[in-house]
């Protein structure tokens, strides 16, 4: 059976029609060409010609044109539509003229970059340059680190090791820096929230640099499809930049079905549950030969999902080893035999987070299950690239689960198929982030008195780090004065930098992954059953002052859930406004966040058998947040308990929570919310809404500005949720609040006198 | 205005007069403490000179043997710049500064050395310019782990000021890697003052670790106290010493006329470089020996052996291999040694034979004490059978 055929199976399975919200088949897109531009190299064009390519896609076309202008340019392309030449013929172009010139290639993993050096080289091969092409890592090795710094002049790397091996060392890097002409930086939209906040740093400390060596790049960025990559890019780069978002490649015909799973309980609102039902479907299509790969929310999620799969590998005619997991935490061999196994069909099911997310090349998988909405609409659409990339058809199933925004897509499929929505934010000015960077630039090159490094702030940044004695000023200059590399001090990725390595006591304390600290605390505290790649492990210790947890091998019934205490203190107000009923504030707070216990979860019933303590440090955070003030008095004149109030804060704390991701940008885990009836600082009750990072992201402040659109669509859907009392769907599990939350928490958003 | 910004506009102005006085007092105590000169009205920088007769130094220096070819001709002692750097941070990178630049040299019987101390951050640009023709007079520089760290800092320096700088060209002798070479087994570590300790009886007092040193500096520059400074900048100065002390040692291995500083540890690496040269230079030996007191170790042997056999002395080599039977280590490795000798230069198989089955039976015994010599087993098998045929 090939795909079209399942297609059609699946069209007359009736049983899984019912279960479809929404069938989507996106026509296939024919292909709009473009002359070579006259400016393009004539072996350049005849060497494509040779290979094929008789004329250019429009948008590689207008890159090109745009490039030539001089401008920055961001082409939004969806996977597979010939960007990777769209970046490259400029670079190359320049190359035929200057040998001399220099080119920098952001990956934003270094699974990718590896990747996207096979394409160069064949890209020179085809154009017979002799440029010297490499891609520069922590696995580079030192002998050959040398020949790169001042022979390549391709040089493909990631924005960790800009960060961390060639900013710093820019010295060594002179030829690089003195004739930089391109910098690339691929999947653009990977740079939002923390990550793309350091990289706009990071973007700005190679610009200060540039500048230094007489070099200006043009910068060349591609970005899957969201709402403002025009304005992401100009955010990253600090530049104008011009955007192209008219696709010229072809496209096939893309089938997208949204899969809601049966309701099991109709009182309760309760469906059957993703995990389960990815089972059965994955069931359904394995005997067709379909290569499948199924994208999980968490690595929890993927864990599970490999679990039950394998369990019934038998029944599928698979070996257990042809179903793997795939996420962060695995050691990159590991990761790298599994990208084989794709790659040579061995492996016919991989269940992934958003790891697999990006372009790492696993070749052609032919069905991609999402096993959850994603979080966001242009993660969809990227997993949804995953299958049939260079097939004519692709077929994509995602599956809803129970959460609100799960349900509210099911409920407004065009909201999902129409226009993008969904911004991407970085904040330049965080300042943890800011500060740890401004350092960084320090040491690589002196500030000068009158330097702007951020708009207005820059002095007064300056002269606060000169007078905790990390710079010193003199002769007009701030210097770097500490003997600490700032570099080694921030990494990218997360607000803390150190991990919890995870050690494997049953092999020779062989260490199996890491993990940053919050997670840590979450699934590896002592007594945890932390799964790995389908083996559950279970936690004898969690040395946290050495951030090593001992594990060990176990047949476990059960799997464990963490208990998280929050607690927040207002530091300052920063802007307040009261509405009608209610009242709001963006506020800087501070959060301490601890694990303190752990529910024991059994598999498949998902009973709850039994609790644990855990005692860790609490782990602090200064943020901020928007705090939404529900004066005691217009409740109690609605007939409100207070016990009522709790259960109803607790119940739109749930909704808001969950539906925010569709107002602002973010994923779910970005952001974390707390309700308290009594607050100490308001005196009322209140719900806190804050980003989950050091100091601050900008989504609470986003959410500011739309607090009434988000309190009206949370009104929305739980009065319009089809259960009876509350489900996770919109209010959360019924087992955690009484049974009349549902109604107290109408009552109380309807006391709000909402505007809609 | 309250008070926190009242203080703020204070803090400016005291920054401000902190800043007017190059000349600080802590810099003028500095230069009396060394009876030192301050170059530079505007921006100044310290320069402390120093000699001392040392005439027992041998002039021309021969490092063909311990570089391994690297240096192939004698260098005149007096073309050698020896530097050594203190700096800010110990991990590389751009950011680190080098406070304190030391050189030394040799001339008509005396050690010279030029410090040059920055008194704070920027002072660099006229000092570069101001010993860029100086460098002319010099075709080696001499460092230890140089160029793994004083050198890349130093250009990183040169660079960061945008000067092209002539000391980038002259050649590169760190003393590091012959250093190990030759006496990696003798010493705990080959750190300059272990080699110090060892090598030139020489104990450093109130040395100030290498690990403070950058603290030391950014203290300097917040409060002018120069107690430590002075510690890292004697520090400084006898590094430089040690420098040319130690490359004298290195020169004078092969130098009859004089008393070795070689153990017997030493003695053996040395062995192990001559027998690794092209063409062996078999008169080294001699050398070493002739001043040796104490029989060599099985390890100098063996290697001058393998040194015999390259330079085409088989005989005097099989010698040696019949001595060194004895010692465990090498039983084996000689017996196959003198087995391939018997066979192939001399043709005399039955004589191999005898020595191959001898091992066999050794090795034998030796399996049934667990020891399992595998590779060199199936040799000698391999050996046996190929010597049965030809008999």
């Amino acid at each position: 059976m090939n795909l079209d055929q399942l297609i059609d199976y699946l069209a007359n399975d009736s049983g899984f029609q019912q279960r479809l919200s929404k069938w989507v088949t996106l026509a296939p897109r024919p292909a709009r060409y473009a002359p070579f531009p006259e400016n393009l190299h004539l072996a350049i064009v005849q060497s494509l010609k040779k290979k094929g390519i008789k004329q250019l896609y429009t948008h590689q076309a207008a890159a090109f044109e745009t490039v030539s202008r001089g401008e920055h340019v961001v082409v939004v392309t969806p996977t597979a539509s010939g960007k990777t030449l769209a970046y490259n013929l400029p670079v190359f172009n320049t190359l035929m003229h200057d040998p001399e010139a220099r080119a920098l290639y952001l990956f934003p993993t270094k699974a990718l970059s590896q990747d996207q050096l096979k394409e160069i080289e064949d890209l020179k091969g085809k154009l017979q340059l002799r440029t010297k092409a490499y891609t520069f890592d922590g696995d580079t090795p030192a002998d050959i680190r040398r020949t790169i710094r001042t022979a390549g002049n391709l040089v493909v790397t990631n924005p960790d090791m800009l960060h961390q091996g060639i900013l710093p060392h820019h010295t060594l890097w002179i030829k690089l820096f003195e004739n930089l002409k391109y910098v690339i930086i691929d999947e653009l939209h990977m740079y939002r929230g923390v990550f793309g906040s350091h990289v706009a740093n990071l973007i700005a400390r190679l610009k200060r640099l540039c500048a230094f060596y007489g070099s200006s790049p043009r910068f060349i960025m591609s970005s899957a499809t969201i709402h403002n990559p025009g304005e992401l890019a100009h955010n990253i780069i600090g530049d104008k930049v011009t955007l192209i978002d008219e696709n010229g490649a072809p496209a096939g015909e893309k089938h997208f079905l949204m899969y809601n799973p049966p309701v099991v309980n109709a009182e309760l609102g309760l469906r059957r549950g993703v995990v389960n039902e990815v089972k059965q479907i994955t069931r359904k299509i394995v005997p067709t030969g379909a290569q499948i790969i199924i994208f999980a929310r968490s690595r929890m999620r993927v864990e599970l999902i490999v679990t039950y799969l394998q369990d019934i590998a038998g029944e599928l005619g698979l070996r257990k080893d042809q179903i793997r997991g795939y996420r962060g935490g695995f050691l990159p061999k590991e990761r790298r035999r599994i990208e084989q196994g794709l790659k040579n069909g061995e492996i016919r099911i991989v269940v992934s987070t958003n790891a697999l997310e990006l372009g790492i090349d696993i070749g052609q998988l032919d069905v991609a299950i999402l096993a959850g909405y994603p979080g966001s609409i242009a993660s969809a659409w990227q997993q949804s690239g995953r299958a049939g990339r260079r097939r004519h058809t692709a077929l994509t199933i995602m599956v809803a689960s129970s959460a609100p925004l799960d349900q509210y897509l099911m409920e407004k499929p065009e909201f999902f198929f129409g226009k993008n929505p969904e911004t991407a934010y970085v904040d330049r000015e965080n300042l943890p982030i800011l500060m740890s960077h401004l350092k960084c630039a320090a040491f690589e090159l002196p500030f000068k008195e009158d330097e702007e490094f951020v708009p207005h702030a820059t002095a007064h940044l300056l002269d606060f780090l000169a007078s905790e004695r990390v710079l010193r000023k003199a002769e007009g200059q701030y210097f770097w004065m500490s003997d600490i590399y700032p570099a080694d001090e921030v990494g990218l990725r997360n607000s803390t930098q150190e991990n919890v390595v995870i050690v494997d006591t049953t092999r020779q304390n062989k260490v199996i992954g890491e993990m940053d600290m919050f997670g840590a605390q979450e699934m590896l505290h002592s007594e945890a059953i932390y799964i790995h790649n389908g083996v559950p492990y279970f936690v004898d210790k969690l040395e946290w002052d050495e951030l090593k947890a001992y594990v060990h091998r176990v047949d476990a019934d059960h799997y464990t859930d963490a208990i998280t205490k929050v607690d927040i203190k207002v530091l300052d107000v920063l802007e307040e406004q009261k509405e009608p009923r209610y009242k709001k504030m963006l506020t800087e707070v501070a959060v301490t966040r601890a694990v303190t216990g752990y529910k024991k979860i059994k598999f498949k019933s998902h009973e709850n058998i039994g609790f644990g303590r855990v005692y860790l440090p609490e782990l602090e955070m200064q943020t901020t947040a928007l705090m939404l003030q529900f004066p005691r008095e217009v409740l109690e004149k609605n007939g409100l308990k207070e016990s009522e109030i709790s259960e109803g804060l607790k119940s739109i704390a749930y909704a808001l929570r969950h539906l925010a991701p569709l107002f602002i940008i973010c994923d779910v885990s970005d952001i974390a919310i707390f309700s308290v009836v009594r607050d100490p600082f308001a005196r009322d009750p209140v719900i806190y809404i804050y980003d989950k990072y050091q100091g601050g992201i900008g989504l609470s402040k986003k959410l500011y500005a739309r607090e009434g659109l988000l309190l009206a669509a949370a009104r929305e859907h739980i009065a319009g949720c089809v259960c009876t009392h509350g489900c996770p769907a919109c209010i959360g599990p019924t087992l955690e609040h009484d049974e009349n939350a549902r109604e107290t928490a109408l009552r109380i958003l309807n006391a709000m006198e909402l505007k809609t | 205005m309250d008070i926190s910004r009242k203080l703020s506009f204070y803090k400016r102005e005291m920054g401000r007069q902190k800043e007017h006085s190059s000349l600080s007092p802590a810099l003028i105590a500095l230069r009396d403490h060394y009876s030192a000169r301050l170059l530079f009205d505007d921006h100044p920088v310290l320069l402390r000179e120093k000699s001392e007769p040392a005439a027992d130094i041998n002039s021309q220096i021969d490092l063909k043997i311990v570089s391994r070819g690297e240096f192939d001709r004698p260098v005149a002692l007096e073309r050698c710049l020896f530097f050594d750097l203190e700096t800010s941070g110990l991990m590389g990178g751009s950011g680190v500064y080098a406070f304190l630049i030391g050189f030394a040299w040799w001339a008509e019987g005396r050690i010279h050395i030029r410090q040059y101390f920055l008194p704070d951050f920027g002072r660099e640009p006229l000092l570069f310019l101001k010993l860029d023709p100086w460098f002319k007079s010099f075709d080696y520089l001499v460092s230890f782990n140089g160029k793994s760290f004083d050198l890349p800092v130093l250009n990183s320096r040169f660079l960061m000021n945008r000067l092209d700088l002539h000391l980038k060209k002259l050649k590169h002798i760190d003393l590091i890697h012959p250093v190990r070479r030759v006496w990696k087994d003798s010493l705990p570590s080959c750190d300059l003052q272990s080699l110090e300790l060892h090598l030139l009886e020489r104990r450093r007092d109130n040395d100030i670790p290498g690990a403070f040193i950058p603290q030391v500096y950014f203290d300097f520059l917040q409060t002018g106290r120069i107690q430590d400074i002075i510690r890292v900048i004697d520090h400084n100065d006898t590094d430089l010493g040690s420098l040319i002390f130690i490359l004298d040692k290195l020169n004078r291995i092969f130098d009859d006329s004089r008393a070795l500083a070689l153990d017997i540890a030493a003695r053996a690496r040395v062995a192990r470089i001559i027998a690794g040269q092209k063409p062996v230079p078999l008169q080294a030996f001699k050398i070493l020996e002739s001043s040796g007191q104490e029989p060599e170790s099985a390890e100098y042997l063996y290697w001058k052996s393998m040194a015999l056999k390259r330079a085409g002395k088989a005989e005097q080599a099989h010698t040696l291999w019949q001595k060194l039977q004895r010692y465990p280590v090498f039983t084996f490795r000689v017996m196959e040694e003198s087995a391939k000798y018997l066979e192939h230069n001399l043709r005399k198989n039955g004589e191999a034979l005898k020595i191959v089955e001898q091992a066999l039976h050794l090795m034998e015994i030796q399996r049934e004490f667990g020891y399992r010599p595998e590779k060199i087993y199936a040799d000698f098998l391999r050996r046996k059978k190929r010597l049965l045929q030809k008999s």
